[in-house]
């Protein structure tokens, strides 16, 4: 397990979700990439009403035999897959979940030399709501010492400037990267989208890519794959 | 995997923690995903990039089998159990090997659902004696001891490895530590049975786990199997091992509510 940044493409519209999705995969296997399988990475929301308290269970294809249990506090536990029927047995006495709340990311899987490219798409119950690039650069656990060269990799890709990570990962550049961290990254970008009105565009996300990219500058790399 | 003891199932199931066994984890990954990549040397690559589906399976478990566990109890003083010991080392697998011992604090954590007054609660268990090992996050069930034709207490069980921020988690959730214990003893394993045979300590000062106090003169002797529900054979298999340590001890199938009572 290597270094893995999570980074929310901009779009123009729902409609634009596939097309942008499709030049992406396009542009990745023109630069030599591998399609290796699917990946899937999804949330669910447990509420429990009369404590007042939130859980977000996680499940990751790349991580199959885990289950991530993400608090409030962004406190995260990691459990075994009996976790789900433990979470089936609180249900509904404990905890409830809401129809239609469920989040999805969805897409192929990409090896390319080092890194592993993922380009998912988010729905959250029946409709897509944005589009996800997942970049993993496998030889190294630290951000700091492999963020410039993931970043090259991005920008070449996406076409727009990526000046530093998002806010859950700028503070923990220097530590020995876990898949708990890109749980958190994408539990960030799930709740940008859940907030955001799934008629409108779908832009940058206000949780921390900066680079002030426009939906304009998003069309760019792919109108040209 | 058939568990081995309370806190070592965890350690077996410990595979699956991210963060702590990243190596194995990704062999489960692999394993998964051989079944594309069989598909990719058959049929060549182009045919598998149209075929594959988005996802194979849900990620997500609903309908997990819940196992019930089968249990019988029973206790021996502290004089005879050495003898219990070496009957126990006879007639259980893997005799000819050192037999295996543990040291584990249990913590019952405990939360009253305000709408609805129910009360659930939730085991946390870690080896004291191997720290690093993944904690066990236990649900049991409520035992059903009535049915006259069952041998074995049977209760639902759900046991779940997990990491480190376990006792955070729950306290963050709204769970409060109700008591805990501090159980160390031997684990054996027959078949698909295990057998504890245990001193249960009380933990004098609150979470000072060196504190101890047992809480008997007596082992506790515990006899289980976790199974699928409806195992009817699996009474005849417990009776049957049950019975070959009388008379040094009695395994029954206990009504705590009954010893609750008086």
């Amino acid at each position: 397990m290597g270094v893995v940044i999570v980074h929310m493409v901009p779009c123009s519209g729902p409609e634009a979700l596939q097309s942008t999705a499709d030049n992406l995969c396009r542009m990745i296997e023109r630069i030599g990439g591998q399609r290796d399988g699917v990946f899937c990475v999804d949330c669910e929301t447990y509420f429990n009403t009369s404590m007042g308290r939130t859980q977000h269970v996680l499940h990751d294809s790349e991580h199959p035999a885990s289950v991530f249990s993400l608090l409030e506090s962004g406190l995260c536990l990691v459990a075994d897959a009996n976790f789900d029927s433990l979470m089936n047995k609180l249900t509904p006495q404990l905890f409830t979940t809401k129809m239609g709340t469920k989040v999805e990311c969805k897409g192929p899987r990409y090896q390319v030399e080092d890194f592993v490219l993922k380009v998912g798409t988010v729905t959250i119950g029946t409709s897509a709501r944005g589009l996800l690039v997942e970049c993993e650069y496998q030889p190294c656990p630290v951000t700091a010492s492999c963020w410039e060269l993931m970043r090259e990799l991005m920008e070449s890709l996406l076409g727009v400037p990526l000046n530093q990570p998002g806010p859950y990962l700028a503070l923990r550049m220097r530590e020995i990267y876990t898949p708990v961290d890109t749980i958190q990254q994408y539990m960030e970008h799930f709740n940008v989208l859940r907030k955001s009105n799934p008629v409108q565009a779908v832009s940058a996300p206000a949780s921390g890519q900066s680079g002030g990219q426009t939906n304009q500058n998003a069309q760019t790399p792919t109108s040209k794959g | 995997m058939q568990p081995l003891g309370p806190a070592v199932p965890s350690a077996l199931n410990g595979i699956a923690i991210a963060g702590l066994r990243l190596g194995e984890m990704r062999g489960k990954f692999e394993q998964q995903s051989s079944s594309v990549r069989i598909r990719q040397t058959l049929g060549g690559y182009r045919i598998m990039q149209a075929e594959a589906p988005i996802v194979e399976q849900p990620l997500t478990r609903k309908n997990a089998a819940n196992l019930q566990e089968y249990l019988l109890q029973g206790s021996i003083l502290d004089s005879s159990a050495d003898v219990l010991l070496n009957r126990l080392r006879g007639l259980c697998d893997n005799s000819d090997s050192p037999v295996e011992l543990f040291h584990d604090i249990e913590q019952v954590y405990t939360i009253k659902d305000q709408a609805n007054q129910a009360t659930f609660s939730l085991r946390a268990r870690n080896a004291l004696d191997n720290p690093q090992l993944p904690w066990q996050l236990r649900y049991v069930g409520q035992p059903e001891v009535g049915d006259k034709s069952r041998f074995t207490i049977c209760r639902s069980v759900i046991e779940v490895g997990t990491s480190s921020n376990l006792v955070t988690w729950l306290n963050e959730l709204g769970f409060r530590l109700d008591y805990e214990f501090v159980a160390k003893g031997h684990i054996f394993q027959k078949g698909r049975m295990k057998i504890l045979v245990q001193k249960i300590h009380r933990v004098c000062q609150s979470g000072n786990p060196e504190t101890l106090e047992p809480v008997s003169q007596s082992f506790l002797i515990e006899l289980s199997v976790l199974a699928p529900p409806s195992q009817e054979s699996l009474g005849e298999e417990m009776k049957a091992f049950a019975d070959q340590l009388r008379p040094l001890v009695e395994l029954e199938k206990v009504d705590h509510a009954r010893l609750h009572v008086s």
